[in-house]
């Protein structure tokens, strides 16, 4: 053993790539899930995914890019293939009959994983810097979830006698489910950087300036919270209004000119932006779906159940902001 | 030209109902092409971007777990004791499901709860019952309402509760945004500054719940 360790070494740096490795063999296990069901579209869509995941840090950003936009036209072809039917109503008596037995032990890892979540970025958060190895801050929560979801999957496959491999298998079928939409915050993000770099934010302010009182802070910040809803209604998604506003009021005005704390903005400000999806047939399905699937006549009825609270808790999120922002 | 025209290429896509993955890559190689990028430096942006932001998945690590739970039965244990519960006023139905429904989507539990998965099977016809006891029989508006209700019960418990998960994709989508813009945000301090709204949301909904006259 060698014990001594030359001064120039840096100390061995933790980072998240494992935890995309992890997620690229998920993919993986997604695709041979689609493959066995001839999804052959599907399964290359996961396949490619999980293959970009492992190998992003090592391929040039050119041919990443290129993947990436290829894989999104894969995922769109997908799109109308139809899969062999899973058998879903056996499963589910299946269930109900176990959990009889299982009962409450099947709430216990329920509880684990967010606690183990929180406990283990807090003593990452306490530790930093004073172990023998180094990671970023930031990165800290998601090495929390990564170890905690592992940690607790474990142990509840021994507790519950389930085959890891078998879990893996649940929760592909899960993902395969949900499928492309799965992608949609990570190009929304992509999306709101290439705002960033074009200029969008300050191409927009400028129309703003003449029209607006942006030499109030609370006119601004105030402006954020409702273009947040308002926006969001227009196009169904609050994921896809934030880059927008962000970019036009958030870092010109309540940032930059008034000096607020982004963090509060941006945490309020995307609530602001689900009151927004509770008032928009945009937002199918969680508007319109529901109407079909309870038998409803009236299309905006669950709109219309919704509208008061939307429109009360909106009023509570300006002011929040307005309070909180400028602390 | 402006490179707004790539923002309205993404609203009105979105008004249009077009797929979104369309719209949002369209919307950004509209814009980057505005903006002067050349198509080569447009697609090393998106790589790079995407190498960067892998984190935003990471949340998918919990989804074998969650499914592992829910194949041996998670749903119908809350289902039964939900369900068994003595006292079942409309008021006490709908407040108790909202409560569990929040505080297990803070959890990172989102699929817990649902349309189709609880609201249909579980909801609907506890509060139906509910309602029954109190106003005798309903008319087919009165039920629609009810339902109506049942479905945005469900909605704003999901909302207000997901954002405080700090593995949540909206967390995580703030988080990568503001770096673009030289801002260093934890993701823990994101989620923490969720809870006041939750709370708001809670209070308003319940004190809605209360009122709530079919």
């Amino acid at each position: 053993m060698n014990a001594v360790v030359p001064a120039a070494n840096l100390p061995p740096t933790v980072n998240l790539e494992p935890a995309f490795v992890l997620l690229a063999l998920l993919f993986g296990v997604v695709a041979i899930v689609c493959f066995q069901r001839k999804g052959w579209l599907r399964g290359t869509f996961w396949l490619t995914l999980g293959g970009l995941f492992i190998s992003a840090p090592y391929l040039p950003p050119v041919w990443i890019g290129a993947l990436v936009l290829l894989s999104s036209v894969l995922a769109f072809a997908a799109n109308s293939e139809r899969l062999a039917d899973s058998d879903a109503k056996q499963q589910e008596a299946r269930a109900a009959e176990r959990s009889l037995a299982l009962g409450a032990r099947l709430l216990k890892p329920a509880i684990a994983l967010p606690l183990l979540t929180v406990a283990i970025t807090l003593v990452l958060r306490a530790v930093h810097g004073q172990v023998g190895f180094s990671f970023a801050l930031n990165d800290a929560p998601l090495i929390g979830l990564s170890l905690a979801a592992i940690i607790v999957l474990l142990a509840a496959c021994v507790d519950l006698k389930v085959a890891p491999g078998q879990s893996a298998i649940l929760g592909a079928r899960v993902l395969n489910q949900i499928g492309w939409p799965v992608l949609l915050p990570m190009l929304l993000a992509i999306l709101g950087a290439i705002y960033a770099k074009s200029g969008v934010g300050d191409a927009l302010a400028v129309h703003l300036n003449g029209v607006f009182p942006t030499d109030n802070r609370y006119a601004c910040v105030a402006l954020f919270g409702v273009s947040m809803a308002l926006l969001t209604m227009l196009l169904g998604n609050a994921f896809a209004a934030f880059p927008v506003v962000l970019a036009a009021v958030g870092i010109p005005l309540v940032v930059n000119l008034h000096h607020g704390d982004p963090i509060v903005m941006s945490a309020v400000g995307m609530l602001c932006g689900y009151c927004g999806t509770l008032m928009t047939p945009l937002a199918a399905n969680f508007n319109l779906v529901p109407v079909v699937l309870l038998d409803i006549e009236d299309r905006n009825a669950v709109i219309k159940a919704q509208i008061s609270t939307a429109l009360w808790l909106l009023t509570g999120n300006v002011g929040l902001l307005c309070m909180l922002v400028y602390r | 030209m402006s490179v707004l025209w790539g923002v309205a290429v993404l609203i009105v896509g979105m008004m249009l109902r077009v797929n979104p993955l369309a719209v949002v890559l369209t919307s950004a190689l509209t814009t980057g092409w505005l903006a002067g990028i050349t198509p080569l430096a447009l697609l090393a942006l998106i790589g790079e971007n995407f190498r960067d932001k892998r984190f935003l998945m990471v949340f998918l690590l919990v989804l074998p777990l969650v499914a592992t739970l829910e194949s041996l039965g998670l749903r119908e244990y809350l289902k039964r004791v939900m369900a068994a519960r003595r006292e079942t006023t409309l008021v006490s139905v709908l407040s108790s499901y909202f409560l569990v429904r929040q505080i297990a989507s803070a959890c990172g539990l989102t699929s817990l709860g649902g349309h189709p998965q609880s609201v249909r099977p579980l909801l609907v016809p506890l509060a139906e019952s509910a309602a029954m006891q109190r106003w005798g029989v309903l008319k087919k508006a009165q039920i629609e309402k009810l339902k109506a209700f049942c479905a945005g019960t469900d909605n704003v418990a999901l909302f207000f509760g997901e954002d405080v998960f700090l593995a949540f994709g909206a967390v995580l989508l703030i988080q990568a945004t503001l770096k673009d813009y030289g801002i260093e945000a934890e993701a823990l301090n994101i989620s923490l500054w969720a809870i006041p709204t939750a709370i708001l949301a809670a209070v308003i909904h319940l004190i809605r719940i209360r009122r709530f006259k079919l």
